[in-house]
């Protein structure tokens, strides 16, 4: 698990992903397509398209996927959760490669680094840090949102470099280190 | 009842004049509310992507701290809505995870019992309120100005976690007792694009323009969303948004039309901060 190169097939990578909270409705999966006809994404752009995701995904088209910008272009609107005549969740399934992408921190895209600088944040301040997300996210393409911010910038809305940090702080640290601790001792 | 208005990120930042009219209209609704600095982020659904054990424990504290006061938590950003339900769900479905989340809470002295009820401000509106009564308050009816409701997605799907309607109508409602006509169109429920907006930019402003033009077709003279993030989107990235040519639109947050019908000075409810200015033309066609 977890070795096959470019172009390999890993037989088993759907059954990783079944063993995944959200993932278990991979082997359901029939590829009919209504989860692409009603996601919103895929409506404005077809290169993001959940079938042919999860597809991939069932043929053990392991590196493919997990490399693939694409997971982190889901923008969770739910539709397909709500379509699906399997009812097997489609859009739960692409958060199961997002976890299975960020635990394995093999790439480096703009949505891993997006949605891996939350906990960073929030053990930091307790709140997500919404100057130093885009920063982390985009790293030098940064430079494409001057505009926007300096729309925000004119109405006072730019948000605070260092957000003030939430009363009790260390718990949610401390909470953290609980969790963090059971997880290294499994 | 008694409330804890949960700020969100959004609110507190790029969305504040959301937060701003959120207190507004619940200080002239004569509502008992107070606010907890140590509240923490909710997740967003991102820390679930990486640590979902955290995403839960987080929100579990927040219940715990809202326990604490016997308040109801109340917010103003559908994402912290349906991020809290799906924690709230886990915890009351999964006895080793609720066990669990309340051993690591009695390290810090808390304890959630499954009690608080989260709510989304256009809910308490509608059942702690009420259509009638807020009809009554009404002190300046919004008048002769079309306006789309933008429910956005987390407060309408998945419908096992949002138990409200699966297509509601109280945005449309509200909009008529406000005094102003509901425009009819077809994108109340879809998305925004908020969420991948930094992922794809391109891709998520197609839906944003998307959204605002099908609103323009229907002749709204404004949107009205009760999410920050939608706010977000659609007002604070309307001109990045839009294409060379097409006209701005108004996007008010739930609290902002609500609290411009009670009569509430537009300073005070932060109309000055959204990017797309509510124009005087709107503002004087209320009767």
């Amino acid at each position: 698990m977890g070795t096959a190169r470019k172009n390999e097939i890993d037989y088993d990578f759907y059954k990783e992903i079944a063993q995944q909270p959200k993932g278990e409705g991979i082997t359901k999966c029939l590829s009919c397509g209504t989860c692409a006809s009603t996601c919103q994404v895929f409506s404005v752009n077809p290169a993001y398209n959940p079938r042919k995701l999860i597809q991939q995904a069932v043929l053990g088209l392991r590196s493919e996927v997990l490399e693939s910008e694409m997971i982190w272009i889901c923008s969770r609107c739910n539709s397909c959760l709500e379509k699906c005549p399997k009812g097997i969740r489609p859009g739960d399934i692409i958060m199961a490669l997002r976890h299975i992408a960020l635990a394995e921190g093999r790439v480096n895209f703009k949505g891993i680094r997006h949605s891996a600088y939350f906990k960073k944040s929030i053990l930091q301040t307790g709140k997500v840090n919404e100057m130093i997300l885009p920063l982390y996210t985009l790293r030098l393409g940064i430079v494409s949102q001057i505009p926007q911010s300096i729309r925000m910038l004119l109405k006072g809305k730019l948000p605070p470099l260092q957000p003030k940090r939430i009363k009790g702080i260390a718990d949610v640290r401390k909470l953290n280190r609980l969790i963090e601790n059971r997880r290294a001792k499994q | 009842m008694k409330y804890s208005l949960y700020p969100g990120c959004a609110g507190e930042a790029t969305a504040k004049e959301a937060l701003w009219a959120t207190r507004s209209v619940m200080a002239s609704l004569g509502m008992d509310v107070t606010e907890n600095p140590a509240y923490s982020c909710c997740g967003a659904g991102d820390v679930d992507e990486e640590d979902p054990e955290l995403e839960i424990t987080l929100n579990a504290r927040n219940f715990a701290l809202a326990e604490k006061e016997h308040r109801d938590i109340v917010l103003i950003c559908n994402t912290c809505l349906l991020t809290m339900l799906k924690s709230q769900k886990k915890l009351a479905e999964n006895q080793t995870v609720f066990r669990q989340v309340n051993n690591d809470l009695a390290q810090i002295g808390l304890e959630y019992t499954g009690q608080v009820r989260v709510r989304h401000l256009l809910w308490v509106l509608r059942d702690d309120i009420g259509l009638e009564t807020l009809k009554a308050l009404v002190k300046i009816p919004l008048g002769n100005v079309t306006i789309a409701p933008f429910y956005g997605c987390h407060i309408v799907r998945p419908s096992d976690v949002i138990a409200d309607d699966k297509e509601p109508d109280f945005l449309g409602r509200l909009i008529r007792a406000c005094g102003a006509r509901e425009a009819d169109y077809q994108d109340k429920y879809n998305c925004c694009g908020f969420h991948i907006l930094l992922n794809d930019q391109a891709t998520s402003l197609k839906m944003t323009q998307r959204c605002l033009l099908h609103a323009q077709s229907a002749e709204a003279d404004m949107l009205v969303t009760p999410c920050t993030l939608c706010h977000l989107s659609l007002d604070g990235y309307q001109k990045a948004a839009n294409q060379s040519g097409q006209a701005q639109i108004p996007v008010l947050h739930l609290a902002q039309m609500v609290g411009l019908a009670l009569g509430i000075e537009p300073r005070a409810l932060g109309l000055n901060k959204n990017l797309i200015g509510v124009g005087k033309h709107l503002l004087e066609r209320r009767e």
